[in-house]
């Protein structure tokens, strides 16, 4: 899979191929330019792969998959909607039906820690609470598929803590399938079923690594030997990579 | 998670009018009065500076002359901005849409802006004789450049990541264009219809001078004619608030329609 950015092809990813049950939770976690956000976007029709395809549910990507919902890296809310319109942005104008978008836009705010807010402005949010809008709105039309590229990275340690628990309870164990794109180990392990490591120059999934963590985690999760385990797993991947560089551990 | 921001950003805040612009109207107060008292202490003779008051007193006896005058002056003004927003605003997206209008017009439009438009007011007098025709078509002439060029540009500093977020909801083009980036483009718009409506009012003033039965333009003529110095300078403060008013009823609009989430200020301290 290639690209074309100042006049020539860059190969972002080769022999990338992904399978994702439904209802699985998978991230992708790599170095920046790897790839991820790259892949998170053919994946979801945003950007055409120079060669290469890509199907998802067994029909090839030609245009934009709007039935999916996507958390991109900032929330990209309008100024001159409120958080309700924001939410409901996707909602066609015309009466019908849009009173039952209304009232999932409240549910899903309201499950998020936003009730009430249906008339702010987004200027009048915090970065976290303008993503988690961000999350309604990719959730609005119920998709089966959720993409989300590093949509916690611009956040504080605790605000992405919150918010990792909220998508897990969003997530709602197995009915969504969620591609969730992340440079942060901890992360990755926390939210997953299963981890693809990638590895740069060219783009690639390294390895693929099965989190066995009970369901629902909590935030003691992360003090577990699996977790742990998890981790320095990950870790040796990228140290094998080169993309880890212990200079002391090497001498 | 962090705490809310403050209700409104600090710098959207709006001061209150005389906060404002009580400084500035003390100041122009302050240089009323220093003309007052220049034109009195060196003797200037009043066809040269009448003296504020004069000027005031003259307006206030005379209202009905420029309530008249001003009233045609006004009509004029406001149809050639209905005019030039009517037309600068569509060829404005149109500039932004098509690639084929952006190549084969606007560079003849810019390369047109080159040529001191008010230049051709004789020519329209000629071709249109002494009627609203000359006054609509150069104050058309002058006020819809601005406008048009503010609106494709507007248009085309919409945010990338917003057309993105458009495409992965399927808004589709119409969608796209109302609730993505004319939104985005309305600041720019607005910035547009204030230059517009200054030169809206020069047009008209211009046109009436090569040419009016009345009209404020034509008062200015006459008063120079005769050299009633204080005829003319009466004419002048109506004109200057005529301005004001045209421009103040954009910033309205502006405030009616983007306030709620757009920073707007007549006036930009530094």
């Amino acid at each position: 899979m290639t690209y074309r950015a100042a006049g020539k092809d860059i190969q972002a990813l080769v022999r990338t191929s992904l399978a994702i049950r439904r209802g699985e939770f998978v991230s992708l976690l790599g170095p920046s330019g790897c790839g991820k956000t790259t892949l998170l976007r053919i994946v979801a029709g945003l950007q055409a792969p120079s060669s290469g395809r890509v199907s998802v549910a067994g029909i090839p990507v030609s245009r934009p998959q709007t039935e999916m919902g996507i958390v991109f890296q900032t929330p990209i809310l309008l100024e001159w909607f409120d958080v309700l319109g924001n939410v409901m942005l996707r909602q066609d104008p015309r009466p019908a039906g849009r009173a039952a978008a209304m009232r999932r836009a409240s549910a899903l705010l309201a499950q998020v820690g936003l009730a009430g807010c249906e008339g702010m402005r987004p200027s009048q949010l915090s970065g976290g609470m303008q993503q988690r809008v961000a999350l309604c709105r990719a959730l609005l039309h119920d998709p089966s598929v959720l993409l989300m590229d590093e949509p916690f990275g611009a956040l504080d340690a605790l605000t992405r803590d919150q918010m990792c628990l909220d998508l897990q309870k969003l997530w709602t164990g197995g009915e969504k399938t969620v591609l969730f794109v992340t440079h942060d180990i901890g992360e990755a392990v926390f939210l997953s079923d299963r981890v693809l490591v990638m590895a740069p120059s060219p783009g690639r999934v390294d390895v693929a690594i099965d989190i066995d963590l009970p369901r629902p985690r909590r935030l003691s999760s992360r003090d577990t030997e699996a977790f742990f385990h998890a981790c320095r797993t990950i870790r040796q991947a990228f140290e094998r990579r080169g993309v880890l560089r212990d200079d002391a551990a090497a001498s | 998670m962090t705490p809310a921001l403050p209700d409104r950003p600090i710098r959207g805040r709006v001061p209150g009018v005389l906060t404002a612009y009580g400084p500035a109207v003390l100041t122009f107060a302050a240089f009323l009065v220093l003309w007052e008292v220049a034109v009195r202490l060196f003797a200037i003779p009043l066809y040269l500076l009448p003296p504020p008051s004069r000027v005031a007193v003259y307006i206030i006896t005379h209202a009905d002359t420029f309530i008249s005058a001003g009233l045609a002056t006004l009509r004029l003004v406001l149809a050639g901005f209905a005019i030039s927003i009517a037309l600068g605003i569509p060829l404005g997206i149109l500039l932004a849409r098509s690639r084929i209008f952006a190549r084969t017009v606007y560079p003849l439009l810019v390369g047109s802006q080159t040529f001191p438009k008010l230049a051709v007011g004789p020519l329209f007098v000629v071709w249109f004789g002494f009627g609203p025709m000359p006054k609509l078509l150069l104050a058309f002439l002058v006020a819809f450049f601005p406008i048009m060029i503010d609106a494709t540009t507007g248009l085309q500093s919409v945010r990338a990541d917003t057309l993105m977020l458009a495409r992965s909801l399927g808004l589709g083009r119409v969608r796209t264009f109302l609730q993505i980036q004319l939104p985005q483009a309305l600041p720019s718009i607005f910035s547009g219809l204030k230059i517009g409506s200054t030169l809206a009012v020069l047009g008209v003033l211009v046109a009436e001078f090569l040419g009016a039965a009345g009209g404020l333009g034509y008062l200015v003529i006459t008063a120079t004619g005769n050299l009633d110095t204080v005829l003319l300078f009466s004419t002048l403060v109506i004109i200057a608030l005529m301005g004001l008013a045209l421009y103040g009823l954009v910033v309205v609009c502006e405030k009616w329609s983007i306030g709620s989430w757009y920073n707007v200020a007549p006036i930009r301290a530094p």
